[in-house]
């Protein structure tokens, strides 16, 4: 296996081990460089010598001068604001958020009715009419 | 004018540009408008990249004309770069690499001026013009090839980028980046057999 590797890695980036996938290198670099592979390992090295024949030109000295001129006359795109990614933890209850708020006004609403509703609520009003028509019966029952 | 290999350029724009800021911090800069930081990033880049042009295109002039609207774009959609898409090389290169694919696609690309490069007169002229027509034969059979693989070729064997880097470049898998780079060999040594032997 690690054999047909090292092979494909030869057909693939050629002889130069720095061209090789960083993966393993060591261990590459030092497969690469023993007997067994020489004859794989010099027919890479002669299509790379060759290779090698076409040096890539620099570019006119005035190019990349060029391109800062023209690209600074142009004004840049406006983006709109970056939406926080989901993966960015801004508020760890955001989904909770609603059925909190919900239950907290609930809660909030009850406190409120409880307390001041005592005037309104027509059962505590009749209790209380109820208690003061019965409490001269209550005199008379004592008696007994 | 001759700008060695694409590996060793890139160990050499390494080792040089190791105490400046990063392209990422840079690009952030530009992101904001800044002028230095993109004048920073296009000095950077413009060798490296005019090099992978000029070698998937074929025409320095076009090359030369892909690496100005590639940048342009880089400048205008500034905003659209994030450091989740990858390092700047690699964003870079992607759009360089669309932009020689699709001229490729299009028609051939006519160039105004005369693209040859001129000879210099000089004592060892025979050397030279020997020198010359290797060179010559050696990009002619790596144009010869199909864009993809000489892509895989020009970005991998050229231009010092990682098989995971390129792979991310062309959007493909490493594994099928491989492929194009075993198949791009074997048809360059075919091609190439009388100048291999020699």
């Amino acid at each position: 296996m690690i054999l047909t590797r090292l092979k494909h890695h030869l057909a693939a980036f050629g002889a130069d081990t720095r061209r090789w996938p960083k993966k393993h290198h060591r261990l590459w670099h030092w497969l690469a460089g023993t007997p067994r592979f020489r004859n794989e390992r010099s027919e890479a090295e002669r299509l790379d010598r060759v290779l090698d024949r076409w040096q890539g030109e620099a570019p006119s000295e005035h190019l990349a001068q060029r391109i800062i001129q023209q690209a600074l006359a142009l004004p840049q795109q406006s983006m709109p604001p970056i939406a926080p990614q989901p993966d960015i933890v801004v508020w760890p209850f955001a989904s909770y958020w609603p059925g909190m708020a919900t239950f907290g006004l609930a809660l909030i609403m009850g406190c409120l009715l409880g307390w001041y509703g005592g005037g309104t609520n027509g059962t505590t009003s009749e209790d209380w009419l109820n208690t003061a028509a019965l409490s001269p019966m209550q005199e008379d029952f004592s008696e007994r | 004018m001759k700008s060695g290999t694409g590996l060793q350029s890139r160990q050499r724009e390494q080792k040089s540009d190791a105490p400046a800021a990063g392209d990422e911090v840079l690009m952030g800069r530009v992101v904001q408008g800044n002028h230095e930081a993109f004048s920073l990033l296009v000095h950077r880049h413009t060798p490296r990249m005019y090099a992978l042009a000029r070698r998937i295109s074929g025409l320095s002039a076009e090359a030369e004309e892909i690496l100005q609207d590639a940048f342009l774009r880089v400048w205008v959609n500034a905003g659209t770069w994030s450091p989740q898409k990858g390092t700047f090389a690699v964003w870079l290169g992607r759009i360089v690499v669309n932009l020689c694919i699709d001229r490729r696609r299009g028609d051939r690309y006519e160039p105004w001026g005369d693209d040859e490069p001129l000879i210099e007169a000089r004592s060892d002229l025979e050397s030279e013009l020997f020198q010359q027509q290797q060179t010559e034969q050696v990009a002619l059979a790596i144009e010869e090839l199909p864009v993809r693989q000489r892509t895989a070729l020009a970005l991998c064997y050229y231009e010092g980028f990682s098989n995971a880097e390129a792979a991310e470049i062309l959007d493909i898998s490493v594994g099928a980046l491989e492929a194009l780079l075993v198949r791009a060999r074997r048809a360059l040594r075919e091609r190439l057999a009388p100048l291999i032997r020699t």
